[in-house]
């Protein structure tokens, strides 16, 4: 009885002591397991707006992929409309030395003051019939990439005797609108 | 709250208990040496029978019980435990570690009582054990001595005699205080020797001292005044017990400490707040319940909030993937659909503020479209910019130019009048401009004036 009684204080402390870590370990769980739920809470907050705004986004991808382009997100280079041009020449069945002259664009102009800039190609042919040159000018166009004939400038070298082939001198200007932000 | 509170009085022959307040002796044990745990059940049986579950306890021991030394100290020894734990046991038959003791020190005098620690742990620990707190332990001899003191009839220098059953207690008093105690056989001459030596004692302290003989004794009657070296009174106290009970209502109202106090060490047992304790238990409990309960709660949430997170991130991917069949997902599906919607905006959806190049094919076509069988003309240079149409040919008559504008304008071109000046072989040469106007915008074409599909018209 006497050594239960003498162990009593130290039961009592160590059930105390207990009790404290006890406590303290719930408080502490508690903490974490509702830092874990605001957590969990937020991410689940952020997927439902992320989730609406892919539809959002989608809709509005899936109307806009309805409209025809009108512009080209970049520039074609140099070689890209080197080679649209030999595409179109084949197309309209015009020998490479219909082409009296290619004079790449000098200095990209903006449409106003919209993000959107014009580069424009001038093309010189000599001697084309009039279906050859529209045959050439829509070979040209490209709605997608923005390309289109904006100017054309056609005359007749001079009289042709009676019977011959109608031939044309012809200046195509091709133009492509491209989107090119200021702060690019 | 407050628990009801009992002085539990050990005598000569018996224990017994008295409710705080008043003086109703019962005997809860016969014997003096009871088993503890018998004592504690006949305790904790009288304080139910009060209507008290828990109670709060000052236990008063019998001299026997306990044991008491004076000696001096240096000066600042009283504020080291330890140092006059170590004085008393040299008084003491049990060593310091085996006494609980308690001291009353006055400048470098000390009067020390302690009890064996054995003796006591396990009824203070069968006590508690049944909801009695035991608040205070003490002398009950010191407790009648400071209750007589309550009372105001101590002297302040002097002594006082208290017999009992079977001895004297002489108790030098100094400054209202005890000095030293001693204990006397019943009839003991000697007795007379240590009064005077005490009386003398005080008076090189104080002055004039007074001496008492407590109580209705008749062996203080074979005390003759003139047998004792000093004046003695004899004081007509009532009872020992009842000074012990002024002491322990003191004590347990919070008013007084107890002068000699031996609940400490190894007997504190117990809380005062043991009322409290079941109470903070549940509390405690239940606020353990709470949290577990909120742990669960929250760790259930999270677990279903992040597999709907990750629900809705699969829609996502779905969603992406319905839109772009059979290419790769990336793994910031919203930022890549922001980046093409973006091109899409940039390339789809025209400003209304700018006005886009006129494709030359679309004029040349109305242009063709709008030229008359007759008259003929002669087409020398045809200049198309942006829209504007610059004609320079041949017709025959100045009208026939006219005619040819009229046509141009039937196409949609807006013509002013052309000009015209006749040539040496008496053709007439017409320069002609014109602005055409595109074709109205339908619902389903954009907002744009002029865009066409490609492999359409332009």
């Amino acid at each position: 009885m006497s050594q239960m009684a003498e162990a009593r204080p130290m039961r009592h402390r160590r059930g105390t002591w207990l009790g404290a870590l006890v406590g303290t370990s719930l408080f502490i769980l508690a903490g974490v397991a509702y830092g874990r739920y605001t957590a969990s809470l937020e991410r689940l907050h952020d997927a439902r707006a992320r989730l609406a705004q892919c539809r959002q986004l989608a809709d509005d991808i899936r109307r806009l992929d309805t409209l025809p382009a009108f512009a080209a997100i970049d520039a074609d280079s140099q070689d890209a409309t080197a080679r649209r041009i030999e595409r179109a020449l084949h197309a309209a069945r015009l020998p490479e030395d219909a082409v009296l002259r290619i004079l790449p664009p000098a200095q990209p102009y903006r449409l106003g003051d919209s993000p959107y800039q014009v580069y424009a190609t001038r093309i010189e042919l000599k001697q084309v019939a009039m279906r050859q040159v529209v045959e050439f000018a829509l070979a040209l166009h490209d709605a997608e990439q923005g390309v289109t004939v904006r100017d054309l400038r056609l005359w007749s070298p001079g009289r042709r005797p009676t019977g011959a082939t109608e031939t044309w001198s012809a200046e195509v200007t091709l133009t492509q609108l491209a989107f090119s932000p200021k702060t690019r | 709250m407050s628990l009801p509170g009992f002085l539990l009085l050990q005598t000569l022959d018996d224990w017994r208990i008295t409710p705080a307040g008043r003086l109703e002796w019962t005997m809860v044990a016969d014997a003096r040496d009871v088993e503890p745990d018998a004592l504690a059940e006949g305790v904790a049986e009288y304080c139910r029978a009060q209507g008290a579950e828990s109670a709060r306890l000052v236990m008063a021991l019998d001299a026997r019980s306990t044991l008491a030394g004076s000696f001096d100290i240096e000066p600042g020894d009283e504020r080291h435990r330890s140092t006059l734990d170590f004085e008393l046991e040299t008084l003491l038959p049990w060593s310091a570690e085996e006494t609980v003791a308690d001291y009353l020190v006055q400048a470098t005098s000390v009067l020390g009582v302690g009890i064996e620690r054995a003796c006591w742990v396990p009824l203070v620990a069968a006590l508690e054990d049944r909801g009695l707190h035991v608040e205070s332990i003490g002398s009950a001899l010191m407790m009648a001595v400071q209750g007589a003191g309550e009372t105001g009839w101590l002297p302040r220098e002097g002594g006082l005699v208290w017999p009992d059953e079977e001895m004297w207690h002489v108790v030098r008093l100094v400054d209202g205080r005890p000095r030293h105690w001693s204990i006397w056989q019943r009839g003991d001459p000697l007795i007379t020797s240590e009064i005077a030596e005490s009386a003398e004692s005080s008076e090189s302290h104080a002055g004039a001292a007074a001496w008492l003989l407590c109580g209705d004794d008749p062996v203080f009657e074979g005390l003759p005044n003139d047998v004792l070296p000093v004046d003695v009174e004899r004081a007509d106290v009532d009872s020992f017990a009842e000074h012990v009970r002024v002491t322990a209502d003191l004590v347990l109202r919070g008013v007084r400490a107890s002068w000699i106090e031996l609940r400490r060490g190894p007997l504190v047992l117990g809380s005062r707040h043991r009322a409290l304790r079941g109470g903070l238990l549940a509390a405690a409990a239940g606020l353990g319940l709470f949290l577990l309960a909120c742990i669960t709660a929250f760790g259930y949430r999270a677990v279903r909030n992040d597999r709907e997170a990750e629900r809705l991130r699969a829609e996502q991917i779905a969603v992406y993937r319905r839109l772009f069949p059979g290419k790769r997902v990336p793994v910031a599906v919203v930022a890549r659909l922001r980046s093409e919607h973006a091109r899409r905006l940039a390339s789809r959806r025209i400003p209304a503020d700018i006005n886009l190049p006129r494709p030359a094919m679309s004029v040349l076509y109305d242009f063709l479209r709008g030229m008359p069988e007759k008259p003929r003309l002669h087409v020398r240079e045809l200049r198309i910019e942006d829209g504007q149409l610059d004609l320079q040919g041949d017709v025959k008559r100045h009208s026939d130019a006219n005619a040819v504008a009229r046509s141009l304008r039937e196409a949609g071109f807006d013509v002013p009048p052309p000009s015209t000046e006749q040539n040496a072989d008496r053709s007439v040469a017409v320069r002609l401009f014109a602005r055409w106007q595109p074709p109205t915008p339908t619902a389903k074409r954009p907002a744009g004036r002029n865009v066409s599909r490609k492999g359409g018209r332009p």
